[in-house]
């Protein structure tokens, strides 16, 4: 029987895991040679095609002669078999930390266990992943890596995360784009409550490098039909601002807004192929394992 | 209207209809806190539904509110009570003043106003239910039905179905008062309800005040006005005329609608037929006058009648002409003086002129001419009196009569420097002659029968001129000196003669157109109205007693209709009368003995009674009674006797309990679930798969 002394990785959890097959064509990218094929252009001995450099491109991949003759930088691509490389950004601001005080999981707690399933789940193929925890800014960065005490740091990064301050997704992406080398798959825990513009903005430069996206719109069952409360006073969890309100004559309107913000999301994501899912916290986030599988 | 609380003592339960007021409130002041993760989007979605959301709140509050106040209400045992009903337990009494008077047997509709007042009647009785009644008519003769208050409904609902119109107008007055005296004996709650078509002649200027513990419900039965026209009067002229002489009949007709009617109106005189057509205008009358011979002494009925409309009762009118064998002339002079033998040369002349002694003109025996031909002053007011009670007086001044007297007598003034009449005398003597246009000399008007006056008076009094300016002069002499002159009075009229009888004082007498004059001036000279030997009011009993009592046992009395009627004997201070037991309906009550008619009891419709116009609004009975008309008596019976409103309430409550859901939360949309976008798992337990 295999157990673990994290908190976020259950021995059933990694006993059902095992039954996850990793074949899906977004997460073939890694250097692990023959176990998945990548169409992505990368250092091999298989030609694929030229293209432009732009910045953050490998330079040894330039041709140099290439730009001997034009005077411009071109990058000679092969086709080749790469191993996977993960990037998991776990949104840890002061919302995620809904619902408090309640018998059902925080949205953290939710994304730490998803993130701690995936990292077991990544790193037991031999590939590798990468864990940013953040807010309004990036608070914890873990490089790739796939082995054991990687996944170890991983656990205990989890476990040591608490929800802190206000969300900033789009700023965070921002930062974290040079702190990924490599593209891969990335994966983005969060509640969303951002504006959809700035956030694919915020996306753009990791699509351009052929980053695959997995939007995760973590969201308690609270916050999509409001709770059937009496009058209650709200209290922002991350700005502290309050407003006094009768949740049962706002539900419908509310609903309403949170079915909009999702349909705008998942509009932008359609739109540059960022597979989104609304993921409610009292279902089982397994399910979101089939998203990679099937994407 | 009012309301009565059963549980009056649970009221201040009420007060807790302020509970969600209160709740809304403490809730206000004191949510609890909770934590949300974000309140931007919550605050976006506050923004676009506060403008449907705030009236909403409001709304919900005063939903919750009154059904929470509906709810204990209806544990309170509201009644709703008309304004003057009874509380519960408490006794009441009613008393129903219905009008029967002759107004109300016009027709609106399928129905009389009586009947309807009938069905008024019987419905208050019974829906109302009250534990002591009485019903008042008001007629001629008011009366209660019981002596007081009684609860046998039944009586008095077989009193109403039994009972008629009466041809009469109603004492309202005494009605009224007896309604009043009634309510006041009642016990218990007391209430007034008056059935009528509140006719505006009889009703506009009626005092309706009421003791402030009686309220009083109108019920008025009348739809409208109803447009009518009536014969009004009768009046025939002279009003005893003489055998053989030509009366003139005078029917006034009336029209009480606002539009100009025509219509045939027929005269009846003893059986002798007369017609013609005449057009009456708006609101106003006409004067039909037919000329009926009377040729011999006795009683002539008449009837006036119009063709039938939609009101008949007032369509005839009645009233019996007593014909003079002769006319009586006292002669207030010594019998062989020569007026007096003038006189009676005149009565022996005349077939329908008597003469008779008079030895004190003060106190004349019974004629219908006093004939003073040498009057010396006596007595003026007495003798002014016999004038005003139907006697007409023919006067000639004897010299010494102060112009005062003469005054006196006829009722003008006379200056103080007037004092004697001036006697003038001249041997030639003065013409004299009628004034044209004078009906008295009518006959003469052509001059084919001569001077009526033509004589040569030597001797003839000066007359003031404050005389001569209030007398109607009939003849004057040639310079313009009155000859003689008619003073008028209530009765018949008094005239002053300057033309002397005596021989040797004028000649008048002796000339051939004397006769004839003098005849023509005392048939003019009858007084144009007689009192009234045969009317009767309509509502009270025909009697009637025979000069010779004796008579009595073959007095007979007939109805309008030929139908004979019983007759009781009554004693009364100036001796035994008989009369009919049965009120008096309109129409002619033939006295007869021994079959022939002797006597005429004339009884005619009521002209009050012909206008049906009735009040627009009934009128006010005091500040504190419901003047608003009852129409609907069983909508009023049953807020009398309370509407419960705990069914009300409990249903209001249960519809605001079933509309607050619906009011506070809008209802669901088919609309797509979020839940559906993202993943679909069987199921999950503490964040772990199972």
């Amino acid at each position: 029987m295999t157990t673990t002394a994290y908190k976020y990785l259950k021995p059933e959890d990694i006993r059902r895991l095992r039954n996850y097959e990793f074949g899906a064509k977004a997460m073939v990218e890694g250097y692990l040679s023959g176990r998945h094929r990548s169409k992505q252009r990368g250092a091999s001995i298989e030609f694929h095609e030229f293209r432009q450099y732009v910045p953050g491109d490998d330079l040894s991949q330039v041709d140099w002669r290439v730009y001997a003759r034009n005077d411009k930088l071109f990058l000679r691509t092969f086709e080749q078999e790469t191993n996977l490389e993960c990037h998991i950004f776990l949104d840890a601001s002061a919302s995620m930390a809904f619902p408090e005080n309640e018998s059902r999981l925080s949205k953290l707690e939710y994304a730490s266990f998803f993130a701690a399933c995936l990292s077991w789940l990544v790193t037991s193929k031999n590939d590798r992943v990468s864990l940013t925890v953040f807010d309004q800014a990036i608070r914890k960065h873990i490089p790739p890596g796939s082995t054991r005490r990687h996944l170890h740091d991983l656990m205990t990064t989890l476990e040591g995360t608490t929800a802190g301050a206000p969300t900033d997704l789009a700023d965070t992406l921002h930062r974290a784009h040079p702190l990924l080398k490599r593209r891969g798959t990335l994966v983005i825990l969060s509640d969303l409550f951002t504006d959809p513009a700035r956030l694919f903005t915020a996306l753009n430069p990791y699509l351009h490098r052929g980053f695959r996206v997995h939007l995760f719109h973590l969201l308690d069952p609270a916050e999509l039909d409001l709770e059937n409360r009496g009058l209650s006073r709200f209290v922002d969890m991350e700005s502290g601002s309050r407003l006094t309100i009768h949740p049962q004559a706002l539900r419908e309107a509310w609903k309403k807004e949170i079915l909009n913000h999702s349909r705008a999301i998942r509009a932008l994501a359609a739109g540059r192929r960022v597979d989104y899912a609304l993921a409610p916290t009292n279902e089982s986030y397994f399910a979101l394992f089939d998203r990679f599988r099937h994407s | 209207m009012s309301l009565f609380f059963q549980q009056s003592w649970l009221l201040p339960l009420l007060a807790l209809a302020a509970l969600p007021l209160l709740v809304h409130l403490l809730s206000r002041t004191r949510p609890p806190l909770y934590r949300f993760s974000n309140l931007e989007f919550l605050q976006r979605v506050v923004r676009r539904t506060a403008r449907l959301r705030r009236p909403k709140d409001w709304l919900l509050l005063i939903l919750r509110t009154l059904a929470v106040f509906a709810l204990l209400a209806a544990f309170v045992g509201p009644l709703l009570l008309s304004k003057n009903a009874p509380l519960p337990g408490e006794k009441r009494t009613i008393i129903l003043l219905v009008d029967r008077s002759a107004s109300m047997a016009a027709r609106d509709g399928p129905t009389t106003r009586f009947e309807s007042a009938v069905i008024s009647a019987r419905e208050a009785l019974d829906t109302l239910r009250p534990d002591a009644a009485n019903l008042i008519w008001i007629d001629a003769e008011p009366s209660a039905i019981f002596p007081e208050p009684a609860p046998n409904r039944a009586f008095l609902g077989e009193s109403l179905q039994q009972a008629g119109v009466r041809p009469e107008p109603g004492a309202l007055p005494r009605a009224w008062e007896l309604a009043l005296r009634q309510c006041a004996i009642g016990t218990g709650r007391k209430e007034l309800i008056v059935i009528s078509d509140f006719q505006a002649s009889a009703w506009k200027n009626f005092d309706t005040t009421v003791p402030s513990d009686i309220a009083v419900r109108a019920i008025p039965v009348a739809h409208g006005d109803s447009p009518n026209v009536a014969v009004s009067s009768l009046v025939a002229s002279p009003a005893e005329p003489v055998a053989g002489q030509e009366a003139t009949i005078l029917c006034r007709v009336r029209n009480y609608s606002g539009e100009s009617r025509r219509t045939t109106l027929a005269l009846d005189a003893g059986g002798s037929h007369q017609s013609r057509p005449v057009e009456i205008p708006a609101w106003g009358t006409t004067e039909a006058a037919f000329i009926v011979r009377c040729p011999a002494a006795g009683l002539l009925p008449l009837t006036a009648a119009l063709d039938n409309d939609a009101f008949p009762a007032d369509d005839r009118c009645y009233a019996a002409l007593r014909i003079r064998e002769s006319l009586r002339m006292a002669v207030a002079a010594p019998a062989a003086s020569p007026e007096s033998k003038t006189a009676r040369s005149l009565a022996n002349a005349l077939p329908w002129l008597e003469a008779i002694d008079c030895p004190d003109p003060a106190n004349p025996p019974p004629c219908d001419i006093l004939l003073v031909p040498s009057w010396k002053g006596a007595d003026p007011e007495k003798l002014r009196a016999l004038a005003a009670q139907g006697t007409t007086l023919i006067v000639a001044p004897a010299p010494g009569v102060s112009a005062a007297a003469l005054a006196t007598l006829t009722g003008t003034t006379a200056a103080a420097a007037d004092g004697v009449l001036t006697l003038e005398a001249k041997t030639e003597g003065w013409q004299a002659a009628p004034v044209e246009g004078k009906p008295a000399f009518a006959l003469f008007a052509s001059g084919e029968f001569g001077n009526p006056l033509a004589s040569l008076t030597r001797q003839r009094f000066r007359l003031p001129a404050s005389l001569t300016d209030k007398a109607d002069l009939l003849g004057r002499f040639a310079d313009g000196q009155p000859a003689l002159l008619s003073f008028a009075t209530a009765g018949a009229p008094i005239l002053v003669s300057n033309l002397p009888l005596d021989p040797a004082a004028g000649d008048w007498a002796s000339r051939p157109t004397f006769l004839p004059a003098f005849a023509e001036l005392i048939l003019h000279s009858r007084p144009k109205t007689a009192s009234d030997l045969f009317g009767i009011e309509p509502g009270t009993f025909p009697a009637w007693a025979p000069s010779d009592p004796s008579q009595a046992a073959t007095l007979t009395l007939t109805s309008p209709d030929g139908k004979p009627l019983p007759l009781e004997q009554k004693n009364t201070s100036s001796g035994p009368i008989w009369r009919s037991p049965q009120p008096a309906v309109p129409g002619l009550y033939t006295w007869q003995i021994s079959g022939q008619p002797v006597h005429y009891s004339v009884v005619n419709f009521p002209e009050s009674e012909s206008d049906l116009r009735v009040l627009p609004q009934p009128p006010t009975f005091g500040a504190g009674n419901d003047n608003k008309p009852a129409d609907n008596l069983a909508r009023l019976a049953a807020l009398d006797h309370g509407l419960p409103l705990w069914p009300w309430l409990l249903a209001f409550t249960l519809l605001a309990l079933i509309a607050e859901p619906l009011l506070a939360s809008p209802l669901p949309k088919a609309s797509s679930s979020l839940s559906g976008q993202g993943p679909v798992v069987s199921g999950q337990k503490d964040g772990r798969t199972t």
